[in-house]
């Protein structure tokens, strides 16, 4: 029955093909890294994921458990590095194209689907990491973003290969941060022109006015982005859009993709909100980021040798809370309402926070802020109770007059949300109108933001070609048992530390915290990949067109070879 | 190349050690590499049995004799768990120990760096190197670094897991010969006999071939485990370590022997390739002894004295290898010959006893039944009886169904696997 398919396909001139020998592709699974560049390619859909079983039978071999036989063989799919990237990104691909001396094709990889992957290299809150089988079944996770940053400082000076011009459809992009980036980069491959308004002066959104210095320096930025406009992006910055130009928009472009971000703070409703030195995060980072001298910029009087109280226990609250050490606060709070593991920053994020000196006062909620007339004084807190918050993130809390106490401020930067511009509420129901990053969904990280840019591209793409662009579904296939993996025979060598700049030296200025590994680290890093996946070919499906040997980075992994079928 | 060296040995437990032992003896330039820090603690039920002579080749069996427990004699129950004891007579020299193998290894090793073996530990190899189809060397992790070392031919001995030797076909995935094992010691254990190992299969889940093990080593001390296919520890759907609880809460003896016994340290648990008889074991340039190469029995697990003969045939081969200055598969199918020689009796016999004297619980309370009504009972050897039951109970002519000639039963010591 599976012969018919392939009759069509070779029928058109009966002398040249001999259907009873056909050549199909075949893959090696020990040398196949799964980068996933096969299956992306193969126009029947012949190529499957495969995951290999990580025997965890025997107690004490790992530092995790030992698991039953079955659910030991249900885990090998359930998740992977290579379906929790949320770009689709194989980071198993190109960790072991690098272990296998292909640095250059490694990092093509990743510069394939992530533009901006200097900026993810640091600062991705790597979900792949958390899923990575190495953590939950063995030791440590894979240094994913570590090794990532190490290809893209290698290949700093890559210089890209020219957009496709193919379409005659031109499309606006509104907003140059991760997700209107990320938009333009996937429909710029598929040969749209486009055109990116942001209404600063210098593109990266939130990654230049959300994100402290020394957690991402500027050049770095840049760098990134100048890659884009050197593949032909055309950006138009400091173009501020309004409800007039939207109009002119829609005239001269076929589809408009906003991703125009949360640029409001969201304000502290309580009593004394406007004395003098209370900054929402917004705020309180564009004065810093837009003027980095750590002397004689607006605000600095406040922070300068005063206490600092930071509201909120999100990742912009402890960035808040680090500047203000680097700006020479005496003291840092930072209060928030949950406590315990609902404080919603990340864990290193909050460890080198407190490393550095901040405070971290949890389940306390802001009553007022004290002082007289425009004078900042202080902060009356009370106690937080009872803490809920919604699937939708709606916050409920309750807290306890009887439990109050008084924390002194000279300064207070209010880091509890962002709003978007309620102009783009009107454009919602227009078929014009697709929305990306912040305006989309809860895309609160950088790489969800670039996720939903792509999607909002390909959606653009769909509606204007009428077509459905097969993106890698990422189903897992469980791998045959003579491909089991045994931790016994890991490199047992623990992940290496990332380096970071000492505490004493980092809080004096904005340099980089994070530090970049060396060559020999990486080099050893890369071979503690347990190399879960590979891809496999199902012969019954393949045509035998040989994209895939075309497509393969690595090259020693898949052959086409002759198989014998009668029958036809 | 400086870094060449005529072989190396990966890794340096006894079947490692013994082939890196008999290739210095001879006067062969051999590197051995661990990549522990040793002693190294090994999983193991610590029964170490046939294997009187080559220690004494190796010059160790006083130095055994010291720090091992002389074994004497072994208990088996079935599902009715009815005991039925072979107790040997009393000989001048014992026919096996039991010795926990962080110690015995080391004793091994030591006695192969003494006999002018080079040596390496904490040496992680990733992989063989391999040129025009021929190993020519490891590509190892050394302090952080990733090196190369060159060698003429590399002997693998790295184990139950050997993953470096797959791409050469050495590893056995079977599910009904791979079993998987647990060990604990535990203090406190009732009614145990110094000398005396305990076999145990209370379920039919165990059967072909597994079972609950007490190895004693000192008074109320014993290393206790279980022993199973790893096909029946999916079927049986319970973790490694449960077995202990579910033997000690649901059998008799387990009952006895754990009701008031005490882990000391955890239990760890390890993977034993078997096989039916010697198979692949070697290609271009490289072969593989003891565990890495499935040189363990298929019925009782033992792979200590089979592993370190197998070592001593690996050496035999490649010092005539050497004079030869021919390392391919068919110069080093020597080594299979000497292996077979020197393991195929016993890998078949056990093979033998798992399909015909405990394929199911039925037929090995026969077979116990038998062995507790044959004269002189419960002085007998349990080779002996296996092979009556086999032979007389059975009919089975051992020599035509199995390639087993049972004149080399004569060789074998009286005691143990």
């Amino acid at each position: 029955m599976g012969e018919s398919k392939r009759t069509v396909a070779m029928r058109t001139d009966k002398n040249s093909f001999n259907l009873d020998v056909l050549s199909v592709a075949s893959i090696n699974s020990n040398n196949c890294v799964n980068c996933g560049d096969c299956r992306d390619i193969c126009p029947v859909l012949a190529i499957t994921e495969q995951q290999r079983v990580i025997c965890r039978l025997c107690p004490t071999c790992t530092d995790q458990p030992a698991m039953l036989f079955n659910d030991m063989v249900d885990h090998a799919t359930k998740e992977s590095c290579t379906t929790a990237c949320p770009l689709d990104i194989s980071p198993q691909g190109y960790i072991n194209l690098t272990a296998a001396g292909k640095e250059e094709e490694a990092f093509l990889h990743i510069w394939k689907h992530n533009p901006l992957p200097s900026i993810c290299g640091r600062i991705c809150h790597h979900p792949c990491e958390q899923v990575c089988k190495r953590g939950t079944l063995v030791d440590e996770p894979m240094a994913i973003r570590s090794i990532k940053r190490y290809l893209t400082d290698t290949f700093d000076d890559y210089v890209p290969v020219k957009y496709p011009v193919i379409s005659q459809e031109e499309i606006a992009v509104i907003g140059a941060g991760p997700a209107g980036l990320m938009a333009a980069h996937e429909l710029s491959l598929l040969g749209y022109r486009v055109t990116v308004f942001d209404k600063e002066p210098i593109p990266g959104g939130m990654l230049n006015k959300g994100i402290p210095e020394f957690r991402i320096p500027r050049d770095i930025i840049a760098r990134d982005i100048s890659k884009i406009e050197q593949a032909g992006l055309k950006l138009n910055l400091g173009v501020s859009i309004s409800k007039l130009q939207i109009e002119e928009l829609k005239k001269n472009f076929d589809k408009i993709i906003v991703a125009a971000g949360t640029p409001n703070s969201t304000e502290l409703q309580i009593e004394g909100n406007r004395k003098e030195g209370i900054y929402s995060a917004l705020s309180f980072m564009g004065r810093v980021n837009s003027d980095q001298t750590l002397r004689s910029h607006p605000g600095q009087e406040f922070v300068d040798n005063g206490d600092v109280v930071v509201i909120g226990g999100g990742n912009v609250a402890l960035d808040c809370a680090r500047t203000a050490i680097r700006l020479g606060a005496k003291s840092v709070t930072a209060v928030c309402l949950e406590c315990g593991c609902e404080v919603p920053c990340h864990e290193w994020e909050r460890e080198e926070a407190e490393a550095e000196g901040v405070k971290i006062m949890e389940a306390w909620a802001p009553k007022r802020f004290l002082g007289e007339q425009v004078l900042l004084k202080g902060i009356e807190l009370e106690k937080v109770v009872s803490f809920n918050r919604s699937d939708k993130g709606a916050i409920e809390f309750k807290t306890d007059p009887e439990q109050s106490m008084t924390i002194s401020a000279d300064c207070v930067i209010v880091a509890i949300g962002q709003r978007a511009d309620k102009l783009w509420k009107d454009y919602e129901n227009d078929d014009m109108f697709l929305f990306a990053g912040d305006l989309s969904e809860n895309a609160c990280s950088v790489i969800d933001a670039m996720a939903s840019g792509k999607k909002a591209a390909l959606k653009a793409d769909e509606m204007l070609q009428g077509r459905k662009i097969r993106k890698n579904e990422h189903e897992l296939h469980r791998a045959t048992d003579k491909e089991r993996i045994y931790p016994a025979t890991r490199l047992r060598i623990a992940r290496p530390q990332t380096p970071v700049a000492p505490v004493k030296e980092r809080i004096t200025n904005f340099a980089e915290v994070e530090l970049e590994y060396g060559k020999d680290i990486v080099d050893i890093e890369v071979k503690r990949c347990l190399q879960c996946g590979y891809s496999e070919v199902d012969t019954e499906l393949c045509i035998g067109c040989g994209a895939c040997v075309a497509v393969c980075p690595k090259g020693d992994v898949i052959s086409m070879v002759k198989i014998e079928r009668g029958g036809i | 190349m400086f870094d060449k060296r005529q072989v190396i040995v990966v890794g340096a437990g006894p079947s490692g050690s013994a082939a890196a032992f008999y290739l210095a003896k001879a006067g062969v330039d051999v590197l051995l590499i661990d990549k522990e820090t040793w002693p190294r603690d090994k999983p193991c039920g610590d029964g170490q049995t046939a294997i009187v002579e080559i220690y004494k080749e190796m010059g160790i069996f006083e130095e055994a004799k010291k720090v091992g427990f002389a074994l004497h004699g072994s208990r088996f129950s079935g599902i009715k768990e009815e005991m039925t004891t072979f107790d040997s007579p009393p000989q001048d020299e014992p026919g096996g120990f039991a010795c926990p193998r962080r110690i015995i290894d080391d004793i091994v090793r030591i006695s192969a760096l003494n006999a002018g073996v080079d040596w390496m530990e904490n040496c992680e190899v990733i992989e063989v190197i391999r040129q025009r189809n021929y190993a020519k060397g490891v590509r190892a992790v050394y302090k952080g670094k990733i090196i190369e070392l060159y060698a003429d031919a590399v002997v693998l001995a790295d184990g139950g897991h050997s993953t470096i030797g797959r791409p050469f076909g050495f590893f056995n995935d079977d599910p009904e010969l791979v079993f998987i094992a647990a060990r604990g010691y535990f203090e406190n254990v009732n009614g145990i006999e110094e000398g005396v190992v305990e076999e145990h299969y209370p379920d039919k889940i165990f059967y072909p071939g597994g079972y609950m093990w007490i190895f004693p080593e000192g008074p109320k001390r014993a290393n206790v485990g279980v022993f199973i296919t790893s096909k029946n520890l999916e079927n049986g759907n319970r973790r490694l370590e449960d077995y202990f609880s579910w033997w000690r809460d649901n059998t008799k003896y387990g009952k006895e022997r754990l009701g008031e016994a005490k882990l000391v340290g955890e239990i760890k648990g390890w993977r034993l390739p078997t096989s039916r008889c010697v198979g692949k074991v070697h290609d271009n340039g490289i072969l593989a002894v003891g565990d890495s190469g499935n040189h363990i029995q298929c019925y009782s697990g033992g792979g200590f004295d089979t592993g370190m003969k197998s070592g001593r045939a690996a050496a035999k081969a490649l010092v005539e290898a050497i004079e030869k200055d021919d390392f391919s598969k068919e110069s080093l199918q020597a080594y299979k010959n000497y292996d077979e020689q020197e393991n195929n009796f016993m890998l078949k016999f056990c093979s033998a006893i798992r399909e015909n004297v405990c394929p199911n619980p039925e037929t090995y309370e026969t077979f116990l039944g038998f062995a507790r009504k044959l004269p002189n009972y419960p002085y007998n050897n349990q080779y002996i009886a296996y092979i009556a039951f086999m032979t007389k109970y059975l009919n089975i002519d051992l020599m035509e169904k199995y390639g087993i000639d049972l004149r080399q039963m004569a060789q074998r010591p009286t005691m143990g696997h």
